[in-house]
C-alpha cells in the first residue's frame, strides 16, 4: 500500500517545488526593472531518504567579484562627479577663447598708460586710463563674486548631501534590524540585496568600507570611523566656516553616542569628498590666487603712481584705494575716489608739471612698464604670466576631472553590463522557466490524478 | 545601458557641433591647457604690439609735424638769404634797403610763428611744457634782438618696443636758438641783426677810408649771410635727425606687422581646426548617435519568449 501513497506524496512534492519555481520566476519578472536586483533561482534537491524532491533554498545569482568592484568604482565615480560641475563652471570663468576676461582687461589697463605717456596732458587719454582701470576692477570683482557664489552653492549642496548620507546610513541600520533574526529566508535574501543597493548608493556619496558580521553589516568611513554599528547609525553634520578661504568641516556623531568627532580629513571620496575638495581646496585656491593678483596690482601701481605728480602738481596720491592685505583683494579693489572724481588726478609726471611741463609722462611710462616687470611669485612672474598660470591650472584640472569622469563612467557602465549579464533578469530565460515549471507542475498534478485512479481501481475490487 | 550610451554619443555630437560653429579646436582651457596658456601669451603679445603700433603712429605724426615745420623754417631762411644778398648793394639806396628790412621783419614774425607751432592745442617745440608758448621776442625787437625760450629741454618719449623709448619731440631751443657753440646760431638774433644792419642809412656817418659808410655795412651784411648759412645747416641737421628717427619708427612698425602676422598664424595653428576635419568628425558623431538610437530601438523591440508563453 505504501507504494500508492508514495506516488501521492511525490506528486505533491512536484507540485510544491514547481509552484515555488513559478513564484520565484514571477518575483524575478516583477523586479526586472528594479535597480540593483539580482536574479534569483531555486535549488531543488532530491530527498535522500524515501525519495521525492524539495526546495533546498532560493539563491541570488551574483558575482562577489563584480559586486565588490561596483562598490569600489561607485566611490571613485562619486568623487569626480562631485567635482565635475564646479570644475566646469570655474573653467568658463577663466575661458578667454570666447570672451574677454581678466587677461585682456589687464593688457588694456597697462597699455592705456603707455598711450598716456606720449601725451600726458591729453584728457581723453587720461579718461581712457580710468575706464580701462574700471573694467579691470569690475572683471576681478565679477570673477571673484562668481567663484564665491559657487563656493556657497557647494556649501548648500554639501548640507543636503549630508542629509542623504545620514538617511542611507539609517536605512542600512534599519535593514540590519529587519534581517537579524528574520525567520523567513526568502525575505532575508531580498532585504540583503536591498541593503547592498543602499550601501552602493552610500559609497557613491562618501568613502566607506564594510564587512558582514553574520547577518549584520558594519560600515565605517575611511575604514576607521564607525558609521553603522548593527541597528545603530551615526550621523554627519557640517561646521560651516563662511570666511573666505575658510574650511568647511565634517563631524560625525558616532552610532549610539552623543559626542562628535571631526572627520573633515577622513572624508576623501564620494560626492561629498569631491564637493569638499572643490569647496575647501580648489575654489579657495582660485580665490586666493585672484586676491594675490589683485593685491599685487594695487601695491605695484600705487607705489609707482604715488611717487608721481598729477596734472595739478599734487603728489602722493594712490591710484587704487590702498589695501591692508591680500585677503579679499579681488573683491575690495577700488579706484581711488580722487581719480574717479577727475582724470586730472592721474599722476603721469615725474615732477610737478608746473616745473617740468604738462607733457611730462615719465611716470605713466613707468606704470606701463609694470606689465613687463616680474613682480609676482617672488619676482619670477609678470602679472600676465601669473594669470596665465591660473588659467593653465584651471584648464588642466578641468581636463583631468572630465577625463576621470569619462573613465569612471565607462568603468561603471562596463561593470553594470557585466553585472547585468550575470545577475540581470532575462525575459527569455524566465519564459523558458515558466514553461518548464508549468509543464512539470502539470505532470506532477497528472501524477496525483493517476495515483487517485489507482486507488479508485483498488477500492473497486 | 542604452541611456548612458545615448548620453555619451549626444555629448560627442555637442562637442563636435561646438567646434563646427567656432571652427576652433580649443573652445575652453581644458580642451588643451598648455595650448590655451600659450595662446593667452600670444594674445597678450598681440595686444602689446597693437599698443606699440599705436604709439609709433603717434610718434610718426608728431615727428612729421616737426619735419614740415622745420622745412618751412629752412625755406624762410633761404628767402632771408636772398633778400640779404639783394640788400648788400649800395646802389639800392637807403629807402630800398629799408623796404628789404621790412621784409626781413616779416620773416622774423613768420619764423616766430613757426617756432610756436601748435598741434591739437599743444606746442611742438616747448618740451614737456606743451601748454607754454615756447618762444617770445623782446618787446622792442629787433632792438635788442633777443628772443626767450620759455619751454624746457625735456622731450616726450614713447615706448616703441619693450625697453626701447624714442623721443617724439625735438629740442626747440637747439633748433631755433642754437646751443651756444660756434657752429650754431640764434636764428632770431641773426634776423634781428640783419634787419638792423639793413636799416642803417648810407652816407650819414662817413668814416675814414669808408666815405659812404657802406664798407662797414657790407662787412656786417657778410657776417649775417654767414650766420644765415650756419642757420640753414643747423635746421638741416635737425631735419636729418628727424628723418633718421622716422626711418627707425617705420622699420619698427614694419617689424611689428610681420610679428603680428606670425603670432596670428601661431595662434591659429594651435587653436584652429581644419573645416573638412571638423565636418567629418561631426558626421561621424551624427552617424554614431543614429546607430546607437536605432540599435537600441531594434534590440528593445526584439520578440521575447514571453510572447509564446501560455498560448
Amino acid at each position: 500500500m505504501s507504494g500508492i501513497g508514495d506516488i501521492f506524496s511525490r506528486g505533491l512534492d512536484g507540485l510544491n517545488v514547481n509552484q515555488r519555481g513559478l513564484a520565484v520566476t514571477a518575483n524575478n519578472i516583477a523586479n526586472m526593472n528594479t535597480k540593483g536586483y539580482a536574479r534569483q533561482s531555486i535549488s531543488i534537491g532530491h530527498n535522500a531518504a524515501g525519495g521525492g524532491a524539495s526546495v533546498l533554498g532560493v539563491n541570488s545569482i551574483t558575482s562577489p567579484f563584480v559586486e565588490l568592484q561596483l562598490f569600489n568604482t561607485a566611490n571613485s565615480f562619486g568623487t569626480v562627479d562631485g567635482r565635475r560641475r564646479t570644475v566646469a563652471q570655474t573653467e568658463e570663468l577663466f575661458n578667454e577663447s570666447t570672451n574677454d576676461g581678466i587677461g585682456k582687461a589687464m593688457n588694456a589697463f597697462f597699455n592705456s598708460f603707455s598711450s598716456l605717456s606720449g601725451d600726458a596732458s591729453d584728457i581723453t587719454k587720461r579718461q581712457n586710463v580710468r575706464d580701462t582701470a574700471q573694467r579691470l576692477v569690475s572683471k576681478l570683482n565679477s570673477v571673484q563674486l562668481q567663484l564665491n557664489q559657487m563656493r556657497s552653492d557647494i556649501s548648500s549642496e554639501v548640507s543636503s548631501r549630508v542629509t542623504t548620507i545620514n538617511d542611507l546610513a539609517a536605512q542600512i541600520a534599519e535593514l540590519n534590524g529587519q534581517i537579524q533574526g528574520n525567520p523567513n529566508p526568502d525575505s532575508v535574501l531580498d532585504l540583503k540585496s536591498q541593503r547592498m543597493n543602499v550601501l552602493r548608493d552610500l559609497s557613491e556619496e562618501i568613502n566607506v568600507s564594510y564587512f558582514e558580521q553574520g547577518d549584520v553589516m558594519q560600515v565605517s568611513i575611511n575604514g576607521s570611523v564607525n558609521f553603522v554599528n548593527g541597528i545603530l547609525s551615526g550621523s554627519l553634520s557640517m561646521t560651516n566656516d563662511l570666511n573666505l578661504g575658510g574650511t568647511m568641516g565634517v563631524q560625525v556623531t558616532l552610532p549610539g553616542g552623543n559626542s562628535t568627532l571631526d572627520i573633515t580629513h577622513q572624508v576623501t571620496g564620494g560626492r561629498l569628498g569631491g564637493n569638499l575638495i572643490e569647496r575647501n581646496t580648489t575654489l579657495n585656491d582660485r580665490l586666493d590666487e585672484l586676491d594675490e593678483l589683485a593685491f599685487a596690482i594695487v601695491q605695484q601701481v600705487n607705489a609707482v603712481h604715488s611717487a608721481g605728480y598729477d596734472l595739478d602738481g599734487n603728489t602722493g596720491v594712490n591710484f587704487f584705494q590702498p589695501l591692508a592685505s591680500a585677503s579679499g583683494a579681488a573683491r575690495n579693489i577700488q579706484i581711488n575716489a580722487a581719480i574717479l572724481a577727475t582724470p586730472r588726478s592721474i599722476a603721469a609726471a615725474q615732477q610737478d608739471p608746473s616745473v617740468s611741463g604738462v607733457g611730462d609722462g615719465r611716470v605713466s611710462q613707468l606704470l606701463a612698464n609694470l606689465q613687463d616687470t616680474s613682480t609676482m611669485s617672488a619676482g619670477s612672474q609678470t602679472f600676465q604670466q601669473f594669470y596665465q598660470g591660473i588659467v593653465g591650472t584651471v584648464g588642466s584640472t578641468a581636463r583631468s576631472v572630465s577625463q576621470d569622469y569619462n573613465t569612471q563612467e565607462g568603468l561603471v557602465n562596463h561593470l553594470q553590463i557585466q553585472r547585468e549579464s550575470i545577475s540581470g533578469v532575462n525575459l527569455d530565460e524566465e519564459g523558458a522557466n515558466i514553461i518548464r515549471y508549468q509543464r512539470a507542475y502539470q505532470a506532477a498534478s497528472r501524477m496525483v490524478s493517476v495515483a487517485d485512479q489507482l486507488l479508485d481501481t483498488l477500492l473497486k475490487i | 545601458m542604452f541611456q548612458r550610451a545615448i548620453a555619451s554619443r549626444n555629448s560627442e555630437m555637442f562637442r563636435s557641433s561646438e567646434q563646427l560653429q567656432s571652427q576652433k579646436r580649443i573652445n575652453r582651457p581644458s580642451d588643451d591647457p598648455e595650448g590655451s596658456k600659450t595662446i593667452l601669451n600670444y594674445r597678450s603679445a598681440l595686444d602689446k604690439i597693437a599698443q606699440y603700433k599705436s604709439n609709433i603712429e603717434t610718434g610718426q605724426r608728431n615727428l612729421r609735424h616737426a619735419e614740415i615745420t622745420l622745412n618751412t623754417t629752412k625755406e624762410l631762411l633761404d628767402q632771408a638769404k636772398q633778400l640779404a644778398i639783394q640788400g648788400n648793394n649800395s646802389t639800392l639806396g637807403t629807402d630800398g634797403r629799408k623796404a628789404i628790412a621790412d621784409q626781413i621783419k616779416e620773416i622774423s614774425a613768420q619764423l616766430l610763428g613757426l617756432a610756436n607751432t601748435e598741434i591739437n592745442g599743444q606746442y611742438l617745440f616747448s618740451g614737456f611744457k606743451t601748454d607754454t608758448l615756447p618762444f617770445s621776442l623782446d618787446a622792442a625787437f629787433p632792438n635788442p634782438s633777443t628772443a626767450t625760450f620759455n619751454g624746457n629741454t625735456n622731450l616726450k618719449q614713447i615706448e616703441i618696443a619693450e625697453g626701447q623709448s624714442v623721443a617724439i619731440q625735438i629740442r626747440g631751443d637747439q633748433a631755433y636758438m642754437g646751443d651756444g657753440t660756434a657752429s650754431t646760431v640764434d636764428l632770431f638774433a641773426v634776423l634781428g641783426t640783419l634787419e638792423n644792419t639793413l636799416r642803417t642809412p648810407i652816407n650819414t656817418a662817413a668814416v675814414a677810408g669808408d666815405p659812404d659808410h657802406f664798407d662797414t655795412i657790407s662787412a656786417a651784411m657778410g657776417d649775417s649771410l654767414e650766420d644765415l648759412d650756419l642757420g640753414v645747416s643747423q635746421v638741416l641737421r635737425e631735419i636729418t635727425g628727424l628723418g633718421g628717427k622716422q626711418n627707425r619708427l617705420d622699420a619698427t612698425l614694419g617689424d611689428f606687422e610681420v610679428q603680428a602676422v606670425t603670432l596670428k598664424s601661431f595662434i591659429s595653428g594651435i587653436e584652429d581646426k581644419d573645416i573638412a576635419e571638423i565636418s567629418m568628425e561631426f558626421q561621424k558623431a551624427q552617424l554614431a548617435l543614429q546607430a546607437t538610437l536605432s540599435s537600441a530601438g531594434a534590440i528593445m523591440n526584439l520578440p521575447s519568449l514571453m510572447e509564446f508563453v501560455g498560448r
